[in-house]
């Protein structure tokens, strides 16, 4: 499936509701450091992102980049996740096997999502 | 003109005054007690837009952050999610899977599910933490284990998560924050 919205920060989400463009620089520190990541769509929805199993077994078998770790250095921009859906016991679970950024969230000027480092 | 005269002339000449200063002050007159609309705050950046989507940006909410300690076995989140995957079977995969950047979570022993974090204020300042051990790095190296882990928990929108502050191998009770209940004297 594919799905577009905002990449959360799923810690500071969880416990203070904290998104969008103001939370962008805490977002981005916590993700780097290992926070739990998670996609908000349009309707609210949201889904916690997971490294492809695959990808995650044996790293070294798979090119860059890692559109999973691309996430990681995109908080709070709107992209577009495709991957495999998992549920259980209420936890919406994309696995991230490709990612980009969504149609321009910022005003002109404003830079987008860089390149990711990993 | 009479004494009275005068006086209706005094009069009229004041309501007139009243008048002209009522006029004068304009729009700008405001109820005593009110304050002035404050300048626009000068700013260099423009204010943020909304986050696409229909939602405010970072729009603050209530913090539903509560200290919890609970009992369970950390499990592997993704294959636990799915394929409902536990215990010491599926350990070897599970390390490998947390060591390749997949979430780990606790399976309680009342069947509740939690995603593990990182406490956020060593996420924010990793380097003030240096010399103190990480618990949620403990918990990678305890897939498939039972554990008494406490920590703070919140939920939204149907995540649950903890912050681990301390996990250690379960032994004895199963961990509470309430009392044990005090045994009668005999």
């Amino acid at each position: 499936m594919t799905v577009t919205g905002e990449i959360l920060d799923m810690g500071c989400f969880t416990s203070h509701g904290l998104r969008g463009t103001v939370h962008r620089p805490c977002a981005t520190q916590c993700l780097a450091v290992g926070v739990p990541m998670g996609l908000i769509t349009a309707d609210s929805t949201v889904y916690t992102l997971t490294e492809n199993h695959d990808r995650a077994m044996a790293p070294s078998n798979f090119p860059p980049p890692n559109p999973y770790a691309q996430c990681r250095s995109w908080a709070s921009f709107q992209i577009e996740v495709s991957g495999f859906l998992w549920e259980r016991k209420g936890v919406k679970y994309l696995e991230v096997l490709a990612a980009k950024p969504a149609a321009p969230a910022e005003p002109p000027g404003t830079p987008g999502p860089a390149p990711a480092k990993r | 003109m009479n004494r009275f005269g005068w006086k209706m002339v005094g009069r009229i000449l004041a309501a007139f005054l009243l008048l002209a200063i009522a006029l004068g002050a304009g729009p700008q007159a405001r109820v005593k007690g009110s304050q002035p609309a404050a300048p626009p705050a000068k700013s260099s950046q423009p204010a943020a837009p909304p986050a696409k989507g229909g939602q405010p940006a970072a729009a603050p909410e209530t913090s539903n952050r509560h200290y919890v300690m609970v009992r369970g076995e950390i499990v592997d989140y993704y294959c636990y999610i799915e394929k409902g995957y536990t215990g010491q079977f599926h350990k070897a995969c599970g390390l490998r899977c947390v060591a390749g950047d997949i979430c780990m979570g606790i399976l309680t022993t009342d069947g509740a599910l939690y995603m593990l974090s990182v406490n956020h204020l060593r996420a924010m300042d990793p380097l003030a933490f240096k010399t103190i051990p990480d618990p949620f790095t403990t918990c990678r190296g305890w897939i498939a284990e039972t554990v008494d882990l406490s920590g703070f928990a919140m939920e939204r929108k149907g995540q649950k998560i903890i912050e681990v502050m301390d996990v250690k191998k379960a032994s004895g009770a199963p961990p509470s924050l309430t009392p044990p209940p005090v045994a009668p004297r005999s």
